[in-house]
Order: C-alpha cells, then structure tokens, then sequence
C-alpha cells in the first residue's frame, strides 16, 4: 500500500507512493518541506502550531492537486551551493563595476550576439544556467536553443576579443557551478570535460 | 541603553550595506538612461534587480538580526534572483525578435541559425514572436523559454 | 544618540535619497520610451526600486511590518513586463518611433 522511494526505483528520490491505480498519489517529502518552510516564513512567527499547520496545508496540497510524478534531476550539493553563490556575488560585483565603466566611458560601443555552446543536456541545469547567467550585470540571455544546448547571449562590448573571452569563459564558469551544485552525477561528469573539445566535435 | 559592540558593529555594517545597494540602484538607473539601445539597457536594469536588491536586504538582515526575518528576506532575494530573468529573457527575446536591433550589433550568431531554419526565409528576418504558438512544432530547433518557480 | 547611531541615520537618509532619485531617472526612461519594452524594462525597475525602498524603511524602522508586501512584489513583479513583452510589444511594432521604425522599414524593403 505504502511504498518508500527507497525500495522502488522508479520513484524519484525521497518520496512516498500510496494507493492503486487511478488514485495513486505520489508525495514529494522535500517539496512538503519547502511549502511548509514558506508557510512559517510567510506567517512570520515561528511556533509549533505553525510548522504543524503548515505541513499538513502542504500535504493536502500535494493530494488536491498531484503533480506528473516526473524526476526532475534535480540533486543538492551544500558545498556545490555554497561556492556557486560565492562565485555568483563576486562575478555580480565584478561584473557590475564592468558594465558602470561602459556606462560612463562615452566611446561608441558595437554590442554583439555571441552563441555559447553549454555542455549540460537535462532541461532543468540548462534553465538553471541561464537563470544564473542573466542575473549577473554583464549577461543577457536572448535564446536558449534546448536541441543544441546553445545560450544566446547579448555582449556589450564585442568590438575587444578579449571581452568575448571573458564572456564565454564566464558562462561555462556559471555552467560548472551551476550544475555541480544542482546535477545529477552524470551531468557533473559532463560539465568536467573541457568546453573547447565539446566546441569542436 | 547601551548596546554591545558587536551589535553597534552588525547596525553600521548593515545601514552600509543598505546605503551601497541603493548606491548601485541609482548607478542602474543612470545606466537605463544613457544606454543607446534596449539590449544594451537590460544590461543596466539587472544591476538593480539583482546586485541592489541583495545588498539592501542583506543590510536589513543585519540591523533587524531575527532568525524569522532573516528567512524572509533570503525567501524575497530568492524569489526576486528566479523571477528577475523570466522578465528580462522576454524583454530581450521580444526586442531582438521585434526591434530592429540587427543594424546595430557588430556580428550575430543568433540570427545566422535563425536563418537557417527551412521555415523562415531569409527575407523575414525577424519573425513573429507568436510563431511557436501559432504553428505546431515541427522540428527540435525551437526557442526554449527558460522561466523559473 | 552615539556617533554610530549618527552614522547610521545619515547612510539611511542618503540611501532613500538615492532610491529615490534613481526612481525619477526611470521616470525620465518611461518618459521617452521610445519604444513599449523599455517601458516594460522599467516596469520590472521600479518594482526592484520599490522593495529596495521598502527595505530601506525596514532597516531605518527595524520593523518587519512591510516584508510580506516585498515577497508579494518580488513574486509577482516580473507579470506585468512579462505581459507587455508578449501582447503589447508586438501590437506596438508598427507606430515604433524613432529611428527603431525606419530601420525595420529599411530591412524590410
């Protein structure tokens, strides 16, 4: 009747499976988690009540309105996140002191449209890498191709190779992190192989 | 009342960094304003957006120093960083497909696999938006929206 | 009130100060647009402006009484440049003013 995802693989991880047939309901533990978390912040006061409230709101939840029992491929890594948003603040900084220099240099800049090939495959790490990308000052994602895994990003100053660059090293710099702080184990073994390699195949 | 030195310290550092991201809203703005082009702009208005925003509320972390509202406010910087880029991808999306910003952009990949598709004759390079919704989907070469939540 | 205290009200006043300049910067965009997406662009700014403002309040006050109104904009503040970039911008394409509308004429013909 009750089936934790440890015993049946085709579960995605940490969750429980109850029920037959057309009433089969799946719950997502750490997704009960986060809305309960959201529920407590959203109340603003920490008590038991509270966080009790909040899970059982959040089971209902998951039994009113069941989502595609689908793995998203979508693993945390404490320490993978911890330097992704290290990384993530000194490139704002440092990225953002770049583009107030354009702002204020008043010399004709040819922007440019630059194609980047990623090397992650899984939807969620290349939505990942572009929310990621398009949060840092200097990076404006116009297209993302899924089939080719390509981000179409808008460079301000491409009339300097040298700035082309830094762009693309940046974008698989964020691609790196990115996925070695959400991906699954054989996305991070993509991701190690050097992009230029992947450029030329 | 005489506070201790530590919580004197985490007041100034935080009202310092409130006074910094608000420092780097306005150097946003201004950047909105000179810049020549939409494409160009989006690259300042994320400046606010993102950079601004964290420092402003991470100031507010500091001087407020509950662990309740320190939650909250890492729930709004979070939400704010995975919303932030859904707008701004379309913006950018609907200006390059829409605005004519080909004449100003030094090379373009972009527009060269555009061109390549069988579907989109060279002679209309900058198709309807709407196009992924209109026609059915025939091939793997279309735009993949990145949203986030 | 100590030094510090001083210190501390003068770079929250400074702060709002500059908040709120930099709101009537995009007010100067909004203005002359030229075209629906700058507009939308600064849409999604003035929203970030807002909470920033709000945040600024926040820490001068050390009252959380404004955050649920933060989380609901930084929630919800992206739809209305989301909308405009999707619907309007397109509608808008031929009345685009400027230089925007003569290069799209030029590349046309």
């Amino acid at each position: 009747m009750i089936t934790w995802s440890a015993r049946s693989p085709e579960l995605p991880p940490y969750s429980v499976a109850f029920g037959h047939g057309r009433h089969r309901r799946v719950l997502d533990l750490p997704l009960v988690v986060w809305l309960a978390v959201i529920w407590v912040l959203l109340w603003g006061t920490f008590s038991w009540a509270n966080l009790v409230n909040g899970v059982v709101v959040a089971v209902l939840l998951c039994l009113a309105f069941p989502l595609p029992p689908a793995d998203l491929g979508l693993r945390l890594h404490p320490w993978g996140i911890l330097k992704l948003l290290l990384y993530l603040l000194w490139d704002m900084w440092i990225s953002g002191v770049r583009v107030t220099k354009q702002i204020f240099v008043d010399y004709p800049h040819r922007a440019a449209v630059l194609a980047i090939p990623l090397r992650c495959r899984s939807e969620l790490m290349l939505t990942a890498t572009a929310v990621a990308v398009s949060n840092v000052p200097g990076g404006s994602v116009i297209e993302l191709r899924r089939a080719t895994a390509t981000l179409f990003v808008h460079v301000l100053d491409a009339d300097d190779p040298k700035a082309l660059e830094t762009a693309r090293r940046s974008v698989w710099r964020t691609e790196e992190l990115t996925v070695r702080a959400f991906g699954s184990r054989e996305e991070i073994a993509r991701v190690s192989a050097d992009p230029r390699q992947e450029d030329a195949t | 009342m005489n506070p201790t030195p530590w919580a004197q310290a985490a007041d100034t550092v935080g009202a310092f960094l409130v006074f910094l991201g608000a420092a780097i809203c306005l150097l946003g703005s201004i950047g909105l304003v000179k810049l020549p082009e939409v494409l160009s702009r989006s690259h300042a208005a994320t400046k606010p957006q993102a950079l601004g925003i964290l420092l402003v509320l991470v100031g507010v972390a500091l001087r407020l120093r509950t662990g309740i509202d320190a939650g909250t406010l890492a729930l709004i910087i979070f939400f704010q960083l995975l919303t932030g880029p859904v707008a701004s991808h379309l913006v950018a999306r609907s200006a390059y497909r829409t605005g004519g910003v080909h004449a100003d952009l030094l090379f373009d990949d972009l527009d060269e696999q555009l061109s390549e598709e069988p579907d989109m004759p060279r002679s209309h390079p900058r198709p309807d938006p709407d196009r992924e919704d209109a026609a059915p989907k025939d091939g793997p070469e279309d735009g993949h929206t990145p949203g986030g939540g | 009130m100590t030094v510090f205290e001083w210190i501390d009200r003068v770079l929250l006043t400074a702060a709002v100060v500059m908040i709120l300049l930099a709101g009537a910067l995009l007010l100067v965009r909004l203005w002359l647009g030229p075209s629906m997406l700058d507009r939308a662009i600064c849409l999604d700014v003035t929203a970030a402006l807002i909470i920033a403002g709000l945040g600024a309040q926040a820490a001068f006050s050390r009252d959380p009484f404004y955050f649920p109104i933060m989380l609901v904009l930084a929630f919800l503040g992206f739809t209305g440049s989301v909308a405009i970039a999707r619907f309007i911008a397109v509608r808008d394409r031929p009345t685009a003013a400027g230089r925007e509308a003569t290069v799209e004429e030029d590349r046309s013909a």
